[in-house]
């Protein structure tokens, strides 16, 4: 059985969230897009993909100590699940295989 | 350091669209941490702001796109969503063929717009109840003797009948036909024709008031103060519906009386059918008729029966019995919509067929762009669009269209329907009921529904699913339709054509109705001849002689207007129909009492010296009236020759004698023969008796006075009214209008109307019809420009392949024509009482309608065809 994929977006944020470790929630995954990644991603579209891998079980949410700079309320942070990770190195698997050897042509392209 | 808060509203909105609170708590909480940054660095009003587009953003997409994949799927297969997808697809495709969409919405507006106002002023004046109770049981009763002179009672023996019969418990009388005499409110002259009734007339229908009250019992008893009841039409129109109108006065100048406006009637209540006010006669002087309220165990045949037996015992008391021997009944619906009905169908069907053709026409437009887009429809069926899915496409197309034309249509009507009352022929009752139902929603929606329904669903019928996609799967270079599709539009236009006949058809008929009309030899002149009413005063006259000598007075200063070439009374103004005026059932000297009845009741006619002169009748035999024709000469009188045929087929008619009913046992000696006339009726002569007016005058309602001019009449009204006014204060100019006016007002508005209606209806049809066909025309040739260009380069001459296409054209319009004039010919008996020396199925306007019709079909193929065989056959098979 072959394991899930993900979409671009998705993929992407994945990425990011593994990066951050147990910081990783909504402004700072949006931060490490912007600064890393040089992709804008609108609020709602980070939101919905979040909400609809949390559906999927791809990732856990834990929620932090609400803050006043945050108006009283609480981080909710994101960390991968194993499903996650899995479609996450399926989805990485299938880039790279394809990437493999192409990399001197596409960059002098 | 103070931080602010984030507006209220937007969290709110937040909370809203994301549902869960865990996210919406991480959610809300990064948008706050945000807000305060930006609040620090680019202040209160910059953050507020970014914080209100990202929740409003968040919430669009939570709420659109956050569901559940899953649960997306199960919404894509939706049928409702489906249709939603296929309509924001309609719309951009429509949006992208502009000229197409306006030309269709357009001619489907008109379509909608005209037959819903047109179906909506029907039913105003049809279909809606008269506002009286149980319409239907109200009967309308004219007692005739057996020659069919009309044998009407006066109030009090109409008043004797109430309670007395057992199929009529209810009894009241009334005038037919409204009549008119001046009358002022204030200052202010009025023209308004006024009906007698008695006072249990409105007790009898059933009516209530719209203001203050209607007739009492009371109100008709002798001594009782003088009151009317306006209707609601006078009331809006000649009151500005003033809500204080109770109370005042109309004043009757001619009767010396004063009526106090005690209500108004309901609107609707159009009976007798013109009627402006109602009034009550005294109880012996006036002649009515019975309307009456049938029980409901009877029929109206039994009722009338009963009240022939009745009136039979009261005319047989009476001093000179007419004996009546028969009555004729009718229901009260059909007395006051009966003589505008055929009109009324006319238009209404005419409007009918120009809706089906818009339809067509639309329809027609629909299924050739569909061959059109054949290219773009294989790309979407390439793409897994179903067949059945891009004929839902077509049936959506025409919806879309639909819908929006109906709302324009709606508009179209509710403006057609403000002007309908104000250029309705007089024939027409109830008018004032027209514009207040306001916007016909149900009418339009109706019309909406069957007209979208016959857009949308024709050419999915004719375009059926296989052919489709027959079509899609042969559409490459060239985009062609398939043999049935062809044929579908063949059929629609033909079935355009055959429509656009009947339509044409009816319009021909009434065309040579009014051209019949407009060339009948009147008898007398139209032209330059005027017809004026005075209101005289008659309370400060001392006797007849005084009135007598003050009308002298007057014709003498008319006489002296410069451009007047000789003045004369007469009886009325024109045109009111035989019965309009005092009428006798002369006895004719030399013949037995019976013989003259025969000739039942013929019209009197009074006039001066100057009468025949004025009017250009001519006199045939004998003289027509002296200046000593008085009160003191011998009785003269001119008959016309109709009377003196009938009376003296082989003698000399002058100097014999007839004795006239009008209460003298004296004779009348024959002194001239006249012409015939057309002047209370346009389609029939009446024969008449004229006598001169110093020796014969009935108080008239007003007095009539003809005027020859030398000139165009229209100069005369205000040298006539200095005239008058400077002559005598107690007369006053009424009414004016050239006889031309009368004419054309009066027996000349319904035809005409109908006509102008039915002609633009069928200019209208003819147009559509061959631009539809031009369409099919245009695409058939287009499709065969490749075969025409081959046989053109095989060396077939231009000519010749003209000729070949110009056939098919001309087989398609045949067919229609045909089809159209089969139905024309047989729906033309509906325009049978509208006609007048026009058959229905007059050969001219056959001849006429079929040479229009091929003629124009003619022209719309032609051009296409022009192009096709125009085109280098080079071209062409290069193209290949």
């Amino acid at each position: 059985m072959t394991a899930k994929h993900v979409g671009e977006l998705e993929h992407l944020i994945l990425l990011a969230i593994v990066r951050l470790g147990p910081d990783a929630y909504g402004m700072s995954i949006l931060r490490e897009l912007e600064d890393r990644a040089k992709r804008t991603v609108s609020r709602g579209a980070l939101y919905l993909v979040l909400e609809r891998m949390v559906k999927k079980g791809y990732l856990d949410t834990r929620m932090g100590e609400p803050t006043s700079e945050r108006g009283g309320r609480a981080k909710r942070f994101f960390a991968l699940t194993d499903p996650g990770r899995e479609a996450l190195r399926a989805s990485g698997r299938s880039l790279l295989a394809l990437w493999d050897g192409l990399e001197s042509i596409l960059e002098e392209g | 350091m103070s931080r602010s808060a984030p507006p209220t509203l937007a969290v709110r909105l937040l909370r809203w669209a994301i549902g869960t609170p865990e996210a919406f708590e991480g959610i809300a909480g990064d948008l706050t941490e945000e807000f305060q940054e930006r609040y620090t660095s680019h202040g209160a009003a910059a953050a507020r702001g970014a914080f209100w587009i990202q929740a409003i953003w968040i919430a669009v997409v939570f709420r659109t796109r956050g569901r559940d994949v899953r649960a997306q799927r199960r919404a894509r297969s939706n049928i409702l969503s489906g249709l939603l997808d296929e309509l924001v697809h309609v719309g951009r495709s429509l949006r992208r063929a502009p000229g197409f969409t306006v030309l269709a919405v357009a001619i489907l507006t008109l379509g909608i717009g005209t037959s819903t106002a047109v179906f909506e002023a029907f039913r105003s004046v049809a279909l809606v109840d008269l506002p009286v109770t149980d319409p239907e049981r109200i009967l309308t009763l004219s007692l005739r003797d057996q020659t069919g002179a009309g044998v009407p009672l006066v109030p009090e023996e109409i008043d004797v009948l109430h309670g007395e019969m057992q199929a009529l418990p209810a009894v009241a009388g009334t005038l037919t036909q409204p009549g008119t005499m001046p009358v002022t409110e204030g200052d202010r002259p009025l023209v308004l024709d006024f009906a007698f009734v008695t006072a249990r007339f409105f007790d009898v229908l059933g009516a209530r008031p719209a203001l203050g009250r209607l007739f009492r019992a009371e109100d008709g008893a002798e001594g009782a103060r003088a009151v009317t009841v306006i209707s609601y039409r006078t009331w809006q129109r000649e009151f500005a519906s003033a809500p204080d109108v109770v109370g005042r006065t109309l004043t009757a100048t001619q009767y010396q009386g004063s009526y106090e406006i005690i209500g108004v009637a309901p609107a609707g209540l159009d009976f007798p059918v013109g009627v402006d006010y109602w009034i009550l006669p005294g109880p012996r002087r006036q002649a009515l008729n019975v309307v009456a309220r049938m029980d409901p165990g009877t029929t109206p045949d039994r009722a009338g029966s009963e009240l022939l037996a009745r009136a039979q015992g009261i005319d047989s008391q009476r001093d000179r019995p007419s004996e009546p021997t028969r009555v004729e009944v009718e229901r009260l619906p059909d007395a006051v919509v009966g003589n505008a009905r055929p009109l009324l169908l006319v238009v209404t069907a005419a409007s009918a067929l120009l809706l089906l053709i818009a339809c067509g026409n639309v329809a027609g437009l629909l299924l050739m762009r569909a061959v059109r887009r054949s290219r773009d429809l294989t790309v979407r069926r390439a793409l897994g669009a179903s067949s059945g899915r891009i004929a839902r496409g077509f049936v959506l197309e025409g919806a879309v269209i639909g819908i929006v034309a109906g709302g324009l249509g709606l508009l179209l009507a509710s403006g057609l329907l403000t002007v309908l009352p104000h250029v309705a022929p007089a024939e027409v009752p109830r008018t004032e009921l027209i514009a207040m139902g306001g916007a016909p929603l149900g009418i339009a929606m109706l019309v909406t529904f069957l007209a979208t329904l016959l857009v949308a669903a024709l050419p999915s019928l004719a375009a059926n699913r296989s052919d489709v996609a027959a079509a899609l799967r042969r559409a490459g270079r060239w985009s062609s339709s398939t043999r049935g599709a062809r044929r579908t539009r063949r059929a629609l236009v033909a079935a355009q054509v055959a429509v656009a006949v009947v339509v044409l058809f009816g319009a021909g008929l009434l065309t040579r109705t009014l051209q019949h009309l407009n060339g009948l030899d009147l008898g007398y002149e139209s032209e330059r001849v005027a017809v004026l009413e005075l209101g005289i005063d008659r309370r400060s006259l001392s006797g007849p002689s005084e009135l007598t000598s003050l009308l002298e007075g007057v014709f003498d200063e008319l006489r002296a207007i410069p451009g007047v070439n000789s003045v004369s009374p007469v009886m009325a103004r024109p045109f009111t129909g035989a019965d309009g005026v005092f009428r006798t059932t002369p006895f004719v000297e030399g013949y037995t009492s019976e013989a003259p009845a025969a000739d039942a009741e013929i019209p009197l006619e009074s006039g001066g010296p100057e009468i025949f002169e004025t009017l250009g009748i001519p006199i045939l035999q004998g003289r027509g009236f002296l200046d000593t024709d008085r009160e003191d000469a011998p009785n003269v009188a001119v008959i016309s020759q109709g009377l003196a045929d009938r009376w003296w087929p082989d003698d000399d008619p002058v100097g014999r004698r007839i004795r006239l009913s009008l209460g003298r046992e004296e004779w009348w000696t024959v002194v001239g023969v006249a012409g015939e006339t057309r002047f209370r009726r346009l389609r029939d002569a009446t024969p008449t008796i004229y006598l001169p007016w110093r020796q014969f005058q009935i108080l008239p309602m007003a007095w009539t006075v003809a005027v020859r001019t030398d000139r165009d009449p229209s100069f005369l009204p205000s040298p006539m009214r200095q005239a008058i006014a400077g002559f005598d204060s107690r007369i006053y100019l009424w009414t004016t209008g050239s006889l031309r006016e009368h004419l054309s007002k009066g027996p000349l508005a319904a035809p005409r109307t109908t006509a102008t209606v039915l002609i633009a209806f069928g200019l209208t049809a003819l147009l559509l019809a061959a631009a539809g066909l031009y369409g099919i025309m245009a695409l058939a040739v287009q499709e065969q420009t490749r075969e025409l260009g081959i046989r053109r380069a095989l060396g077939a001459s231009a000519r010749v392949l003209r000729v070949d296409v110009l056939r098919d054209a001309l087989r398609t319009t045949a067919a229609g024509a045909l089809l159209g004039l089969g139905v024309a010919m047989l729906g033309s008996r509906l325009l049978a009482p509208l006609l007048f020396e026009v058959g229905p199925t007059d050969p001219v306007t056959v001849l006429g309608v079929s040479i229009v019709i091929l003629g124009v079909s003619m022209l719309a193929a032609y051009v296409p065809l022009r192009r096709a065989t125009s085109v280098d056959p080079r071209v062409v098979l290069q193209e290949e």
